[in-house]
């Protein structure tokens, strides 16, 4: 099926709407494997080339996410081809599945997330900031700061405690709220 | 597992680098217990929000059109690549089956070394085989040396020169002279050879003629059972066994010879080799050389008299 002008449009705007909510999804699907913006991207090329055989009206998200596993396998293999350890596939789908998310709870996940990072004790918030916004190893920053890499996952550990133990207090008082 | 090692492990995954073993003891656990499924939950959700807020998404760009573009082209090429293998692919079927329906020759012929022969057709211009084929009607006259001959019924045959024969049918083959050798596939059972004397139907087997002129026409039966016909006189009908030898005698009575299988070859020479059988016409002497015994005075395999022909023979 071609699809018109507006009909396009319309496509592109489901694609974006749905980006973290897949993105949520693929790295759920591959953890602790690298690439999953490159599969996001690729996934959303795919349903670009797939968008005639998309039925409107149908569930987009289960489409798309249809896609993304795809993609996410192809991705695997390649990891796996690298001699990577990687979690089996089922389980990764069964927990994905387990685990999803809306994007509107999603956007209100990282609203609360940036709350609760500037709760974060100053050395604590630049341990985060260089394990996800520098995508640096642990190894990388006890270079830098002299830390054990012991000690820094240690630290890691608790910060993610911490976070995860704010955002789920910070969620159920909005959902007391609202 | 507790809680605490299920964190650890659940964090090293995500940082990629659990080790196997660990990986496998944190997959039972996934399997079997809910609430550490919903702490993998949890898990890669703080991972996710973490790495969005870092790197985040760009909703401007979700399509590259760079890369929109550059996968088309490659889906394109990739296309035309596929038809390309399409067509070539079309193109060797349709020589296969243009190459299986040319029907294979009813006979094809080898040659030893220093072999002169000539070779005619029943069917001339484009229609008459080319190389070394015989089809019905053809003659092959072996001026010297030996051929070997191969039916596509699987019939195979050694010819020493000097030898001339016609391809009648695929399973009839008429030896005016010579001295050949034949192996009878199962399949091919009634192959006939006719010579000036006798008329052989194979049975499924492995036999010898030899047909001189000047002398009387002699079967050798190696292997199997072949049934032979006198042409002339009685025109009895004889079925010979392995191990037997007759000849055609001048009543039309066959005579019983010794079987000489070193009389014949099965294989073609592969150096140049004198003449089978050479006939003097004052004493229609054999003299046989090369690889094969020498004899005189007589017939091809047993001398004396009793076969050389009556005075109605062809000498």
């Amino acid at each position: 099926m071609n699809l018109n002008a507006i009909q396009q449009a319309e496509f592109v705007g489901q694609i974006t709407r749905h980006q973290t909510a897949l993105r949520a999804y693929i790295i759920s699907l591959m953890p602790g494997l690298d690439g999953a913006s490159d599969v996001l991207q690729e996934t959303n090329l795919v349903m670009w080339e797939k968008r005639g055989k998309y039925q409107p009206g149908t569930n987009f998200r289960a489409w798309a996410c249809a896609i993304a596993r795809y993609e996410v396998k192809t991705h695997r293999r390649k990891m796996l081809n690298r001699g990577m350890t990687v979690i089996d596939e089922d389980l990764a789908e069964q927990l994905a599945e387990h685990g999803d998310e809306t994007s509107e709870q999603l956007d209100e996940r990282l609203r609360i997330l940036d709350k609760c990072l500037g709760r974060l004790e100053e050395k604590e918030r630049q341990l985060v900031e260089h394990r996800y916004l520098a995508g640096s190893t642990l190894e990388a920053f006890s270079a830098l700061c002299g830390r054990p890499v012991g000690s820094l996952r240690v630290s890691l550990f608790r910060i993610r405690a911490t976070l995860k133990k704010c955002i789920n207090s910070e969620l159920a008082i909005d959902r007391t709220r609202s | 597992m507790n809680r605490r090692e299920l964190e650890l492990h659940l964090q090293d995954l995500f940082e990629g680098r659990l080790e196997t073993d660990a990986l496998e003891s944190l997959q039972q656990e996934l399997r079997s217990n809910p609430e550490a499924q919903d702490t993998y939950c949890d898990y890669a959700r703080l991972h996710n929000a973490l790495q969005l807020r870092a790197e985040g998404v760009d909703l401007l760009n979700v399509l590259p059109m760079d890369l929109v573009i550059e996968r088309r082209q490659r889906r394109t090429m990739r296309t035309a690549c596929l038809a390309a293998a399409a067509m070539l692919a079309i193109g060797l079927l349709l020589t296969a089956l243009v190459a299986a329906r040319k029907p294979k020759p009813t006979l094809t012929f080898n040659t030893s070394p220093g072999t002169e022969l000539s070779v005619s057709h029943a069917l001339e211009g484009e229609d008459a085989p080319a190389g070394m084929v015989l089809e019905p009607g053809s003659r092959l006259t072996v001026i010297n040396g030996t051929v070997e001959l191969e039916f596509t019924s699987g019939v195979r045959g050694i010819v020493r020169g000097p030898a001339a024969l016609t391809l009648q049918r695929e399973d009839l083959l008429v030896l005016a002279n010579g001295t050949a050798w034949f192996e009878v596939p199962a399949d091919a059972v009634g192959f006939k050879v006719n010579t000036p004397d006798l008329i052989l139907t194979d049975l499924g087997t492995e036999f010898g003629i030899i047909s001189e002129p000047n002398f009387l026409d002699e079967v050798h039966v190696f292997d199997g059972k072949v049934e032979v016909r006198n042409r002339s006189g009685l025109q009895h009908t004889e079925l010979l066994q392995a191990g037997q030898a007759r000849y055609a005698g001048p009543a039309g009575r066959w005579q019983e010879t010794p079987v000489r299988r070193d009389h014949f070859l099965d294989e073609l020479p592969t150096q140049e080799i004198e003449p089978a059988v050479v006939a003097s016409s004052a004493q229609a002497a054999i003299v046989a050389q090369g690889q094969l015994t020498a004899t005189s005075g007589g017939g091809p395999t047993s001398p004396g008299p009793t076969k050389q022909r009556s005075s109605t023979a062809r000498r």
